[in-house]
């Protein structure tokens, strides 16, 4: 192990849960018990919420965002825990997340907070991210960047925003709680083409639902199925 | 037998009881006041470390990437563009108060030429960087506050911090700076229109003021670089720490709303005990 927590052996994995604990807190409706996983580039894993048990740790462990009791959390072989609050950041930046809850930074208008991650973090020009934004919000059946305050869009329009957030970059890891919260079936074709084009670039993708049938859904190609019960994630089977 | 003994009991404990309590009184004041002064040096270093981190943050060109800019743009407008109003109207408010108060007391009898010291004196040593600081805190550091702490509330600064910013790059060192900025700038304004304020007033009411070169030269030629350095002193640090603090007490505010005015009033009267208590000091020891 370098200094930053990075394993040889680990180059090839995107994320890794090792029997991971997480005690619940006011933000979560649920702990992390022994939560122990592997997703390498290209894999996706489906996580299956019980109903009432939305707000879990697992989106915020996995960003490093919240610190384990027990167990370790690596992003592409790096232990959170063993990195400075710098390389956490850039880590972070590779990384595109739609949040559970409505997560927009409401003194910036729609498209500066699409956008924000991507000019903080890179050095390419406004236009160019404008564009690849525009594109994504086209995909995800928007007419095109979003415009004013989170506060005046529909709730729907707002998750489908969240999705062009999240796969702006071209993300090397995408944590999508419940992205189809109220927009199940319609953005499931815009979904799953985006996902398909991460994956197949090398990105892994850790997607919660509390939709049994999305859940079920064959359609969905993940190369893990796995279910919350209370604090534990049970059920791993590859397909 | 037993009453007895319990008489006995109570005349010897009667003198020990009133001694414990003569005794234990300044005790337990002691300890109250010593409490209550390592709560107080707690919350000290506590702005302190914040005030370390803003400036360490601040001086890292890493920093200063164009989102963090375009905020610090943001924040100066708002704290800063947006006041020059009020500021210039409490100039001229001072500027007019000054010169009759100036004319009551000391018109009759001394010569114009002192009108210059005594505005130095009185608006560039003390009052500009204290008023100015006041309407800050009163517009900006309030708002600060209760903004930051609606921040926390509804989860913004996980959202910022779950795309790889820096809470402390993105919420707080452009509002802090931004105060800075706005107060040196707005002293500077509130400064240049008292003097022309009084200028104008004293010709409304006939002081012995001059011409407007003489006025000008008497006033700039009071100034002392110690002036100059009490100036930059009391606009920068006061702000800085309103800044901190606000920041502080807005983000480290109560996961509901209920604790948002809370936030706000505990951020206004820190910053307004920091600026009163910072300006003493500086005043101590620029001019004593």
């Amino acid at each position: 192990m370098d200094v930053d927590g990075r394993t040889g052996e680990m180059s090839d994995t995107v994320l890794e849960f090792s029997a991971v604990t997480v005690e619940g807190g006011h933000l979560y409706d649920t702990a992390l018990w022994q939560v122990s996983f592997r997703l390498a580039p290209g894999e996706l894993v489906l996580v299956y919420l019980e109903e009432g048990h939305l707000h879990t740790p697992l989106a915020d462990a996995a960003q490093g965002l919240v610190e384990p009791a027990h167990g370790r959390v690596r992003f592409q072989g790096r232990d959170w825990a063993l990195l400075d609050e710098d390389r956490r950041a850039l880590a972070r930046a590779r990384i595109g997340r739609v949040f559970e809850e409505p997560a927009w930074i409401s003194e910036l208008d729609m498209d500066d907070n699409i956008m924000l991650a991507q000019r903080h973090h890179t050095r390419r020009t406004d236009a160019e991210i404008r564009d690849e934004a525009s594109a994504l919000a086209r995909l995800f059946s928007l007419p095109g960047l979003p415009r004013g305050r989170p506060s005046e869009l529909r709730a729907p329009d707002l998750r489908r925003a969240a999705c062009v957030r999240a796969f702006l970059g071209k993300p090397e890891l995408l944590i999508l709680e419940r992205p189809t919260a109220g927009v199940y079936p319609s953005i499931m074709p815009a979904l799953m083409t985006a996902i398909r084009s991460a994956r197949a670039r090398g990105a892994a993708v850790l997607w919660t639902s509390d939709d049994w049938a999305l859940w079920n859904d064959p359609g969905v190609k993940a190369s893990a199925r796995c279910k919350m019960t209370g604090s534990q994630l049970s059920s791993l089977a590859g397909e | 037998m037993f009453r007895s003994s319990d008489s006995r009991a109570q005349a010897r404990g009667g003198p020990r009881l009133l001694a414990g309590v003569l005794l234990g009184l300044p005790l337990r004041l002691c300890g109250f006041v010593g409490a209550a002064a390592i709560g107080q040096g707690r919350k000290v270093v506590h702005l302190l470390a914040i005030v370390s981190a803003v400036l360490t943050a601040a001086v890292r060109p890493s920093t200063w990437r164009r989102t963090i800019l375009e905020a610090l743009l943001r924040r100066i407008v708002s704290s800063g563009f947006e006041a020059i109003g009020i500021v210039v109207f409490l100039a001229a408010a001072l500027g007019i108060l000054l010169v009759v108060q100036y004319e009551l007391w000391l018109g009759q009898i001394v010569q114009s030429r002192l009108l210059g010291p005594v505005l130095v004196a009185v608006v560039v040593r003390e009052l500009a960087p204290l008023l100015v600081n006041l309407v800050v805190i009163a517009r900006s550091g309030s708002a600060m506050a209760a903004e930051l702490a609606l921040v926390h509330v509804s989860g913004e600064d996980r959202v910022v911090e779950g795309q790889g910013l820096e809470p402390l790059v993105y919420w707080v060192v452009p509002r802090a700076l931004a105060l800075v900025v706005s107060v040196v700038c707005l002293t500077l304004m509130f400064i240049a229109f008292s003097f022309v304020s009084v200028y104008i007033g004293g010709q409304w009411i006939d002081t012995k003021t001059g011409t407007f070169a003489d006025f000008t030269r008497d006033t700039l030629g009071a100034m002392s670089p110690a002036d100059a350095v009490n100036l930059v002193l009391k606009s920068t640090i006061p702000a800085l720490l309103t800044g901190c603090i606000c920041a502080a007490e807005g983000l480290g505010a109560g996961d509901t709303t209920a604790e948002v005015p809370r936030a706000s009033r505990v951020a206004v009267q820190r910053s307004v005990v920091a600026l009163f208590a910072v300006s003493a000091f500086i005043s101590v020891l620029a001019y004593l």
